[in-house]
């Protein structure tokens, strides 16, 4: 295996700050801030978790048992927008931090010092919306969407959750400026754009699609505060606003915002399972265009979200086509992914299971994202619990099945250990069967009439509710497993390669495991058997 | 077979267009809130 690349003398200097405020407080070092964000994520999943909890015993059984229905509400809302806003995108945040830099063969970020200050609004951002729980009049709880004029109707929790949103906003723009930057700006020589990792690429698209919709959000939200503070109308009927724009505005952004928590996922499962089936990608272009088509598409099929708030007919049908053709590119990339592994010597390692599970899971939330997609269907569907059932399948076993996958594929490199792999499967068919004994039920529960975001029930729905809850028990040792496998693996792990994996192709196994704090300060020279895709002599 | 590229300069030349990258952008996000701000303000 060629580790030249590890042998670079630049790459031996160990600076790292003396102090634990010099080293996390005042980081500039991209390799921290993505552990930092890494650690917020996780922290962020386990509160997620907590709440959904709640929401899941208090469904286990028909009637009221444990909260009230406000307090309900509370959980659905802070639930989504703690996952969403918490977990799912800083996680990704947090692979891009420290992957993109050694995948492109660039010293660090570009603008190190806003890394810095992206990361560190984050903790505040949450501080402030979670604060709202013990305050009087309670939490936002008119859903993570915050249709107006619901979610303007409670108490001063209003003000706070628009301002944590603004900041969230203000830290994923400022990510994505720099992800942009260091992606157009610190390339290594030779590194030319078709032939970067299709982790970077994918990372490039959502940067744009952030820098695009995440301002949408930040102008919704604005106009929501000075509707419930300063008496303007934006959204409100009787002073000749519309409640109905508020959701054309939200779901501009709302639906590239599924695609920003998805395509990091697409360029990870592309790194992963060309490195375990021992070939290259099927389609390497052919990837990149489907991923930058799929991110057109998302900005012209929001209203396949509100097709039950009285839309024109040719309304109705425009958007339901435009959301069907998303399946081409998709199909796309799940037929290269197929492609790439047939014929080729695959091994299961746990990166490549949860990859895999990737593949086939995401694809279930794809389908029923079609089903939602026809107009007569999603009449019936809307507000059920079909609808939960299909975005927890994105996003669960799409989005932060893809992260976990990631992280047990970086973490060799990361670490510079390994870890137990048998306790790594163990973890992966644990979550793979609790999850599907979490969300499928609700596919039933939702085609049986079972509307969501509702602390009670008809008893008609309470065999499936109680699989449900069952399924979600198990997924919350989940977290525990993956902690103690990644701490024993950190205090006792076998060392790793500079390539962990032996089918790994991409600039970061070039360098030592674990990375050394200072890579690439003098640009690499890039040889054909460390690129990812592409050719160096063309 | 490329070189590598040593000159300390080309470093700086890289990070001031960074910086122009990051400045255009960030201008494009500014300008996309306003669009969608106050053209609703101003619609009313």
């Amino acid at each position: 295996m060629t580790t030249h690349a590890a042998t670079h003398h630049d790459d031996h200097h160990d600076d790292k700050p003396h102090g634990f405020v010099h080293r996390w407080v005042f980081s500039t070092n991209h390799k921290d801030i993505g552990t930092l964000y890494l650690l917020f994520s996780f922290i962020m999943v386990c509160v997620g978790a907590a709440f959904s909890g709640v929401i899941r015993t208090e469904l286990m059984k028909p009637g009221l048992q444990f909260v009230q229905p406000y307090f309900f509400n509370e959980m659905t809302t802070l639930h989504g927008l703690v996952m969403i806003f918490g977990a799912i995108m800083p996680g990704f945040v947090g692979l891009a931090n420290w992957m993109i830099p050694l995948q492109i063969g660039a010293p660090d970020m570009a603008l190190p010092r806003m890394n810095n200050w992206s990361f560190w609004i984050l903790p505040f951002a949450f501080l402030l919306l979670l604060s709202t729980l013990f305050m009087p009049g309670g939490g936002p709880a008119g859903g993570w969407t915050m249709y107006p004029p619901l979610s303007i109707q409670g108490g001063d929790s209003v003000a706070f959750m628009v301002f944590a949103i603004h900041l969230m906003g203000i830290s994923s723009i400022m990510g994505a400026i720099n992800i942009i930057a260091t992606i157009l700006n610190m390339r290594a020589p030779g590194m030319d754009l078709l032939k970067m990792p299709l982790f970077t690429w994918a990372w490039l698209i959502t940067a744009f699609l952030l820098i695009a919709v995440m301002p949408v959000l930040a102008g919704a939200v604005t106009m929501l505060l000075t509707d419930r503070y300063f008496g303007t109308s934006f959204f409100n009927a009787a002073g000749g606003g519309d409640p109905v724009m508020y959701q054309h505005i939200f779901w501009f952004f709302g639906h590239p915002e599924v695609y920003i928590m998805i395509l990091p996922a697409f360029g990870i499962v592309s790194e992963i399972i060309p490195s375990f089936s021992g070939k290259p990608l099927f389609g390497y272009d052919a990837m990149v265009y489907a991923t930058a088509s799929i991110a057109f598409l998302s900005f012209i099929v929001w209203g396949h979200h509100m097709f039950t708030v009285g839309m024109p007919l040719g309304g109705e049908l425009y958007f339901m086509f435009a959301t069907m053709l998303i399946a081409i590119p998709t199909g796309v990339k799940v037929f290269n992914w197929v492609s790439t592994m047939w014929g080729g010597s695959l091994t299961f390692e746990a990166p490549m299971l949860w990859a895999i599970s990737f593949v086939v899971l995401f694809t279930i939330g794809g389908f029923s994202g079609v089903m939602l997609a026809l107009v007569p269907a999603d009449f019936q569907y809307q507000d059920t619990y079909f609808v939960v059932a299909h975005f927890h399948y994105v996003l669960v076993t799409g989005a932060l099945f893809s992260i976990i996958a990631a992280i047990y594929y970086w973490w060799p490199k990361w670490t510079g250990r390994m870890y137990n792999e048998t306790w790594a499967k163990i973890h992966f068919w644990w979550s793979a069967v609790f999850i599907n004994v979490l969300f499928f039920p609700q596919h039933f529960l939702g085609l049986a009439g079972m509307p969501r975001r509702i602390p009670d029930y008809n008893v008609a729905f309470a065999d499936w509710n109680f699989v449900s809850t069952i399924g979600a028990y198990g997924m919350y040792l989940t977290p525990f497993m993956m902690f103690f496998i990644l701490w024993h693996s950190k205090k006792h792990g076998a060392p790793a390669a500079a390539r962990a994996w032996e089918g790994a192709r991409g600039l970061e196994w070039t360098v030592p495991s674990p990375a050394p704090f200072h890579t690439f300060a003098t640009p690499p020279v890039i040889r054909n058997e460390d690129l990812a895709h592409g050719d160096v002599s063309h | 077979m490329m070189k590598p590229q040593l000159a300390k300069s080309d470093a700086d030349q890289r990070r001031a267009a960074a910086r122009r990258t990051a400045w255009i952008v960030a201008i494009v996000a500014v300008a996309i809130y306003l669009l969608f701000f106050l053209s609703q303000g101003l619609s009313h």
